[in-house]
């Protein structure tokens, strides 16, 4: 009874969080009645999360668990008794389906449970019907099967467990798939297939742990499906990772939200990928050794056509971006124009690592600035990582002089204090 | 959930494809089982395992190698029809393969795995597995080694295949002229 109770609380708590946005857009509450709100019943609605979440769980093991009882291969039975038996999971997984549309279709632990039970009990029946008939290896057919008869169920069942199980499969699909008949459009292809999906989640449930969850597994199974359906990315993989990156953080600015980092997988993906890339121009080596020089024959265009829908995305975002007076975010887009711009050439590797390390600086010190105007916490500690990573990179690295470190050192260190002496003029009142 | 019958009508459409894979794939096979007529392949089988699909030894077959006909306008990857004869010695002999089925005569459907500077083409047959239970098929492939070791013909690892109308199913997997699963029973291996 308890456990019910509380279950209802949680459901009830969970709707009240889902409303208040609207409520709040409405005029119908004010934001900080909205923050109250949602500061009371958070905890509530998280009990409800981890009561579905084990329910989800259980129905994810125990279809994995069928799978794992399927390859024992039990061929000491007839071959009519293992297909009824193997028929048997995937019959009940569709009833539990049917009544969790018909019964409980607010219940989103019976929607997703029955929705990821009925996928594996399908990929089990598939897998033993191959099995009883000795069909061949084909394992990316086998996946891609699987991943596709799953799709009309994340859809029906509003499934977000199941569509990162549909996209862990269609990476799995595209890596044991031959070289030769890897095709990224088609790759492309089969995640926009998940969108929807992504796309209308994220609007009902914007920074809840579903959405965060949904796209923080998506995004990085897209990145890897696409790195690995095209193995001559991996010859422009500072460039791809950078403009990727750039993507991600420019879209999650077009989405809007000032939750913390861990609520925008997107942001926190790109920030990631963008300092990696960033930081590594730092470095004469990168300039002088880096591999893009070594593959590239100087056509950007034969990096591919999804190479180049991603670069031309990132860089009409970072035009808008320009356009509106987003200076710092326009700033991000550097690095990878100067990896474009040096498809092929042999650049001049001091200048330019020079340049990177006062740009890298600069863009600290302006998220730093950022974070302080807009008292945001998060941003003052990604500009001071991103500061001190730096600092220790070129501390302890040694492709520059000690004196020119030395010299570096103390003149950035009396810009800070002159910063910091001009700050506290501003600020005294 | 707001549109209930529309979700309803996909989880239809998801039950129906569901069924319809499995259902048909087990049927059609069934068919070629009863119906199908029988060929015999030379093979040479060791032990991997499946994540999904348990654990098989793989097959690996004899003549494979066919030569592509003249204009035929074959590439690696394409799905052609392979026509069979059995030779003297009562194994399969793969004809030259085409895009179009054989006016008359059996013929499996395979995909070609590559062709080379000569125009002779590797086909890569729709089986090249055959799972057993999980401690079985280690010790199918000791049966094979043991068997090999004794000084026995590679002919003597060999599968049977039904063939019905393109479709065909892996029979039985024979070592030494005995049933894999009857020489395991019987403690080889």
């Amino acid at each position: 009874m308890k456990e019910e109770r509380e279950s209802g609380m949680a459901k009830n708590a969970a709707w009240l969080l889902g409303e208040l946005p609207e409520l709040e857009r409405a005029g119908v509450i004010d934001a900080p009645t909205a923050a109250r709100l949602r500061a009371r019943y958070a905890d509530a609605a998280q009990g409800g999360g981890a009561l579905g979440l084990s329910a989800i769980l259980g129905a994810l093991l125990v279809g994995l668990g069928l799978i794992l009882l399927v390859a024992h291969n039990w061929d000491q039975w007839s071959r009519g008794l293992r297909l009824f038996i193997t028929a048997l999971p995937l019959a009940g997984g569709q009833a539990a389906c049917v009544y969790a549309l018909w019964r409980r279709p607010l219940s989103q632990a019976w929607r997703e449970g029955a929705a990821a039970f009925t996928a594996l009990a399908f990929a089990a029946a598939l897998a033993l019907v191959a099995q009883i008939f000795q069909f061949g290896g084909d394992l990316d057919r086998y996946l891609l099967s699987c991943a596709l008869v799953a799709l009309p169920l994340v859809y029906a069942l509003d499934a977000s467990l199941l569509a990162v199980l549909v996209g862990a499969a269609l990476l799995g699909w595209v890596g044991a798939q031959d070289g030769a008949a890897r095709a990224p459009l088609l790759v492309l292809l089969a995640y926009a297939t998940l969108l929807p999906h992504a796309i209308s989640v994220w609007r009902r449930d914007r920074g809840s742990l579903r959405s965060v969850l949904l796209i923080g597994w998506l995004v990085p199974l897209l990145f890897a499906a696409l790195t690995v359906a095209m193995p001559w990315v991996r010859h422009y993989g500072w460039l791809w990772i950078g403009a990727c990156a750039l993507l991600l953080i420019l879209l999650d600015d077009g989405l809007g939200g000032e939750r913390s980092l861990v609520r925008r997988p997107l942001r926190a993906y790109g920030e990631l990928g963008w300092a990696l890339v960033a930081l590594a121009t730092t470095f004469p080596e990168f300039w002088r050794e880096h591999w893009l020089a070594r593959y590239a024959d100087g056509a950007l265009l034969q990096a591919g056509v999804v190479l180049g829908l991603v670069l031309a995305a990132a860089g009409l975002l970072a035009l808008h971006a320009l356009w509106r007076r987003q200076w710092l975010l326009a700033a991000l887009a550097v690095p990878v124009a100067a990896l474009a711009l040096t498809q092929g050439h042999a650049p001049p590797a001091v200048p330019l690592a020079v340049f990177f390390n006062a740009y890298v600086l600069a863009i600290g010190v302006a998220v730093i600035q950022a974070g302080l105007h807009t008292r945001l916490l998060r941003l003052v500690s990604s500009g001071l990582t991103l500061i001190a990573v730096l600092v220790l990179l070129r501390f302890f690295g040694g492709e520059w002089s000690f004196v020119a470190r030395g010299v570096a050192f103390v003149a950035t260190g009396l810009g800070f204090l002159a910063a910091h002496a001009w700050l506290r003029r501003k600020v005294r009142p | 959930m707001k549109r209930p019958a529309f979700a309803f009508a996909l989880l239809a459409a998801a039950a129906v494809l569901q069924w319809a894979g499995p259902v048909s794939l087990a049927v059609q096979s069934e068919r070629t089982l009863r119906e199908g007529t029988r060929y015999y392949l030379r093979t040479a089988p060791v032990d991997p395992v499946d994540a999904f699909r348990g654990r098989y030894v793989a097959l690996s077959f004899e003549g494979l190698r066919v030569a592509v006909p003249a204009g035929a306008g074959l590439q690696a990857g394409d799905r052609v029809c392979v026509p069979l004869t059995t030779g003297p010695d009562r194994f399969v002999r793969f004809g030259p393969p085409r895009r179009e089925p054989p006016a008359q005569g059996d013929y499996l459907v395979a995909r070609i795995a590559w062709i080379d500077a000569a125009q002779v083409a590797t086909l890569r047959l729709p089986f090249d597995r055959y799972y057993l239970e999980e401690r079985a098929a280690p010790a199918a492939e000791r049966a094979y080694r043991d068997a090999h070791r004794a000084g026995a013909e590679r002919g003597d690892a060999y599968v049977s295949v039904r063939v019905r109308d393109g479709h065909a199913v892996l029979e039985e997997l024979f070592i030494g002229n005995v049933p894999v699963r009857r020489l395991l029973a019987a403690g080889g291996g």
